[in-house]
This record gives C-alpha cells, structure tokens and sequence, in this order.
C-alpha cells in the first residue's frame, strides 16, 4: 500500500465513520478532554494500521475493531478510571439550570445516557456502544469476537442495568 | 427529566436517538497531525540507530587507545558488554509495544494476543534479568582482578587494609543491590499496572 491509497482509505475511514467512534470513545470514558484523547489514539492507530487492512472484513468492522482494541488498552499506565468525575460535576451544573432550554434538555438527556452507561463494565459500555450505534448482534460478534447469541445475552442484562439506573435519576 | 418516559426496557430506539446527539470534537487538523507523527516517529528511530552506533564506536576506539590493559580487564569488559547487550536485545524484544499488535483483529484475539505480550514482558524481570546480574558481577570481578594493582594486593602500610577481597565483595554487593531495586521497581510496576490490565483483557480473552 503506497502512500496516496493510504491517504485514500484513511480519509475514508474518517469521514464515515469519524463522528461514529467518537460516539464510542464518549460512551466509553466520560471527561471531554480523555474522550478527545482516546478519539487522537484510536485515529493514530487506525492510521498505524492501515497497511495491516487485508479486506478480509469490511473498513467499517475494521475500523470498529480498531477503536475497541485501543479503548481495551487506553489509559494502561494510570489508575483506575474515576467514574465519578463527570458525575460530580456536568451532570450537576446541568440539573441546576431553573429553566434549560432545549440545548440544555438535550445535554441532560446525555448526561442521564452517559452516567448509566457509565456504571456499566468496560466491556459492556464497548457493547452498549455499539449497539447504540445500530449495529446488529452479527455485527458486535464480527468486532469483539464472542458469538452473536451471548452478544444477545449481553445486551439484554445490559438493557436491564441501564434501565434501573435511569429509573433512578428519572426519580430524583 | 424524565428520560425513561419515552423508553420501554424492550427498546433501545429511544437512548439510540439520544446517543446520536453527541457533538463531535473539532477534529479538523487530525490528518495533518498523524502525517507529522509519522515522519518523527521515523526520524526518531533512525536517530536511535545512529546514537547506538556512535556509542559502541567510541566505547571501542577508547578501548584500543588505552595502554596497560590486561587480559583479564577485556574479558571482564567483554562479558560485561556482552551480557548487557544480550539482556537489552532479549529485553527489546519482549518488551510490550502496543505497536506490535495487530488492531484489526477481533478483540477476544486481541485481548489474547496482548495478555500473552504482557506476560512475556512479565517473565523478563524473572531468570533472565538473574542471569544477567550474575554476569554483570562475574565480568566487574574479572574486570577488577586486572585493574588492582600489585601494590593493593600486598599491602605495605599498615594504614592500607588493601585487601583484594574488599573490592570484589563491595562492588558485587553493590550489583547485586543494584539489580535487586530494580527487580523491586519493576514488580511494583507490574503489581500496579501490568497485572489489572492483565485481568481486565481476560474478561474479553475468555469470552
């Protein structure tokens, strides 16, 4: 693969499926300036890659692949990630607002997404990302490599974990 | 708010459509940014080679100008420098570079593949790194048993305890000090880092 065919695929990767992984880098971890971190990492190895592409999937599998495996090893060096960080702070200062409008209503909305998400495993935040994104159980199974049906179990003990939390917040 | 007004637990459509509202980050300049990565990341390496070059050239030219030198100091530096080279060849090549992994596989082989990495990382600081101490303290008193002089080794002042032993046991001692903090160091890193990271990969690993 020579340089321009590089650039070629490597633009492509980017414009379909830019805004895509960066919805997964921000289920994934919480504060803007990691999530933006981790999109830097994930497009500096899809670039690193590029000559490993085979075609034995399609781009986007790959370039799914790829933004899941980095998320798998970010962050390796420091501690544990705090969870509470976004918690304590944007979701606060949003409920505070007396009369949000509609830019707020939807940032809140997010913030309620982002928090439940938030208190699932890393592995299932990768999934619920996923899905979110309208992939198909076929789909996740081609990315993360576990059978669709348990992709099926997943998601459903997923959905109930996500569902009692928001049923908190909705309650306070 | 009531985000759940809109969501049955069997239907994700609703968090879907709220998952696509997540603003994108002004990525505009990260083309430009990995195409200047990529040309330090080479130039970067190809300055590591010439410095090690350069290095081993000097420690060479410096050997061969130096008068007096005995057997037993080139068979102390010599096994000195080979165990070191050896130990960072063997080190280099099993130490965890996240480049060396293939990231568009699935993440099950991934996860495998890395776990397998970082256990290889692991086992350097094991025999290997032993035996390389123990070669650093047999080239140093090898080394030494040239660089004492005559006069050290019988002493004529009664003020001069000059007794060989002293400096072989010393700077065994102290290599053997040296590699034993390191040893810790390091198992504190692998205690901290290696090993959660180890556990959290094997979740996908078994799976």
């Amino acid at each position: 693969m020579n340089v321009q065919q590089k650039e070629k695929l490597f633009l492509e990767v980017y414009t379909d499926y830019r805004l895509r992984i960066y919805r997964i880098c921000y289920g994934y971890i919480y504060e803007k300036e990691q999530v933006d971190d981790l999109f830097q990492e994930i497009m500096l190895n899809i670039w690193n890659s590029m000559e490993k592409f085979k075609g034995d999937s399609s781009i986007g599998t790959w370039a799914y692949r790829v933004a899941v495996n980095t998320a798998l090893l970010y962050n390796r060096k420091t501690k544990q990630y705090k969870k509470v960080s976004r918690e304590a702070t944007e979701y606060n200062t949003l409920t505070d607002v007396g009369c949000p409008d509609d830019h707020k209503l939807k940032e809140t909305r997010l913030n309620q997404l982002g928090l439940s998400i938030s208190k699932l495993d890393k592995q299932d935040r990768l999934i619920i990302s996923l899905i979110l994104e309208g992939l198909t159980y076929d789909q996740v199974s081609e990315i993360v490599g576990i059978k669709a049906n348990y992709v099926g179990v997943k998601v459903t003990r997923i959905k109930k974990q996500l569902y009692e939390t928001l049923k908190k917040y909705d309650n306070e | 708010m009531k985000l759940l007004k809109n969501m049955t637990m069997n239907e994700l459509d609703y968090l879907g459509k709220i998952w696509g509202e997540i603003p994108a980050t002004d990525s505009t300049q990260t083309i430009a940014k990995l195409k200047k990565l990529d040309f330090f990341q080479k130039r970067i390496n190809r300055l590591k080679v010439v410095a090690i070059i350069l290095i081993l050239t000097s420690l060479i030219i410096t050997l061969s100008f130096l008068s007096n030198i005995t057997l037993e100091v080139y068979i102390g530096v010599s096994i000195i420098i080979a165990s070191t080279a050896i130990f960072i060849g063997y080190y280099l090549k099993n130490q965890f570079y996240t480049s060396k992994l293939d990231y568009g596989v699935e993440s099950a082989r991934f996860a495998h593949e890395a776990i397998t990495m970082l256990r290889r990382q692991n086992g350097i600081f094991g025999l290997p790194f032993l035996m390389f101490i123990l070669f650093m303290i047999a080239g140093a008193n090898i080394m030494f048993l040239g660089m004492i002089p005559d006069s050290a080794m019988t002493p004529d002042s009664e003020s001069v305890p000059a007794n060989p032993l002293y400096f072989h046991i010393i700077f065994s001692v102290l290599i053997a000090l040296s590699g034993f903090l390191g040893l810790l160091v390091r198992r504190w890193r692998i205690r901290r880092e290696v090993n959660p990271l180890i556990e959290e990969l094997s979740r996908f690993d078994k799976e």
